[in-house]
């Protein structure tokens, strides 16, 4: 009987090693992009499932989406009815905190809240008078009587904090501090409500000064969100 | 003493909420974020599914022409899909409110926001002045309904789109883009005449 020669190749070894590492490694590199392919699809096939029952109804909604594309594109806030995009709101910052994630799905807009809400105006039945004097003393609202620091509170614990960047230096100023104390005011509530086992997301984002206005104006109580998820504590 | 009170400060202002904020930030990182209920993980099947879903979205939107109403900057656009026809300064709603003497009625002047669609259109048309409209000018209510007509404040089209509104041309052209109407939305001459018109009976009016 013939024995067997077998001889220790080396440089054979170390090819077949490396190549089963390189391999496997691209096996489980795979397996994660198509895990992530599936993920991401199964999350936007909810959005587009819960967006489709809401553009079904003819009112109007909002889509947040959370995910950042790239960082030339800014995180939109997306008025739409019937799927068409009727307004979109650039945010110029937004940070995400939660006790719990989001479920994709319409949350209605319960409340808005300002410290300053918008006081409608009485008229005061006058004889009319001669076309240019009436006009001069027409009193109406305007985007400028309209609050740009705002709180949206929706169900199932969600809270959005809509701050307009104010353009002066002095308001500026005011408005780093006010901001810091309303985050501090924000993370106070995020951990009781985390301890209280109660589920509590919050959205800050920063805007335009006209755009936060236009956004309160354009909002109406009973309208719903969706909001796709992002990372938590994002700062965009 | 001093010393104390400084060591104080700076606990209360930077320790105590620097503690919370890291508290905050690990509770709210940590969480798993709640995926979606779709049970389906076959990747051909949740492509198929998104197509759906998209086409059907699409399939909601309006075909052909259609109107978007932005009362915060107050302008309309005349729209075809993606493409805008035409964009133009309007009045829109000035949000007031109008209390009748008797204080038994109130009207608030606001536009109505949401999908409405065009009712009908209408070429010179003519005002029929409704009871606010003599309140607020301190007028007494006419009994005759001849005696409400007004013609030529409407400019010359007018589009309704329900209870009592339209679309609608205007003697104050230097008040478009602000808020200063009844609930109507007054255009421009030209404008207006466009809208006109592009617009159907049943062209879908959006207003937010």
């Amino acid at each position: 009987m013939k024995k067997a020669n077998f001889q220790f190749n080396f440089p054979l070894f170390l090819f077949l090693i490396l190549f089963s590492i390189g391999g496997s490694s691209q096996a489980i590199a795979g397996g994660d992009s198509i895990g992530q392919k599936i993920r991401a699809l199964k999350d936007e096939n909810c959005l587009l499932e819960a967006e489709l029952g809401l553009a079904s109804k003819g009112t109007s909604y909002i889509i947040l989406d959370l995910r950042i594309e790239s960082d030339s594109v800014p995180v939109r806030i997306n008025l739409k009815n019937r799927g068409i995009v009727l307004r979109e709101f650039d945010a110029e910052r937004i940070r995400y905190r939660r006790t719990k994630g989001l479920i994709i799905e319409p949350i209605p807009l319960i409340k808005k809240m300002a410290f300053f809400p918008l006081k409608r105006k009485e008229i005061r039945p006058h004889k009319p008078e001669d076309g240019a004097d009436a006009i001069g003393k027409l009193d109406f609202l305007e985007l400028k009587d309209i609050p740009s620091n705002y709180t949206l509170s929706f169900g199932k614990g969600l809270l959005i904090s809509i701050t307009g960047q104010p353009k002066g230096l002095i308001s500026r100023f005011i408005h780093l501090i006010s901001s810091i104390l309303i985050h501090i005011c924000y993370s106070l509530t995020i951990v009781w409500n985390y301890l209280w086992r109660n589920e509590l997301a919050i959205i800050e984002i920063i805007m335009r000064k006209e755009d936060a206005q236009a956004l309160y104006w354009s909002l109406e109580e009973g309208m719903s969100i969706v909001i796709m998820e992002g990372h938590p504590y994002d700062t965009i | 003493m001093i010393k104390r009170i400084t060591f104080i400060s700076f606990i209360g202002i930077i320790i105590i909420p620097l503690t919370v904020e890291l508290f905050a930030y690990y509770v709210s990182s940590d969480r798993p974020v709640v995926s979606s209920s779709v049970g389906t993980s076959n990747l051909n099947e949740l492509i198929r599914k998104n197509r759906t879903l998209k086409k059907g979205i699409t399939g909601l939107s309006p075909k052909g022409f259609y109107i978007v109403i932005d009362t915060a900057r107050n302008l309309i656009f005349l729209k075809e899909g993606n493409r805008t026809i035409l964009k133009a300064l309007v009045s829109s709603g000035s949000g007031n409110i109008l209390r009748d003497p008797t204080g038994k009625r109130e009207w608030i002047f606001d536009t109505p926001r949401g999908e409405f669609e065009v009712k009908e259109k209408i070429a010179a048309p003519k005002w029929i002045k409704p009871d606010w409209a003599f309140i607020e000018e301190e007028e007494d209510i006419p009994k005759n309904w001849e005696d409400r007509v007004e013609e030529g404040v409407l400019g010359d089209y007018a589009l309704a789109f329900g209870n009592g509104y339209f679309i609608h041309g205007t003697l104050y052209k230097r008040l478009l883009g602000r808020n200063v109407t009844h609930g109507c939305i007054r255009v421009g001459d030209e404008d207006l005449e466009t809208i006109y018109r592009f617009s159907r009976v049943g062209t879908r009016i959006y207003i937010f």
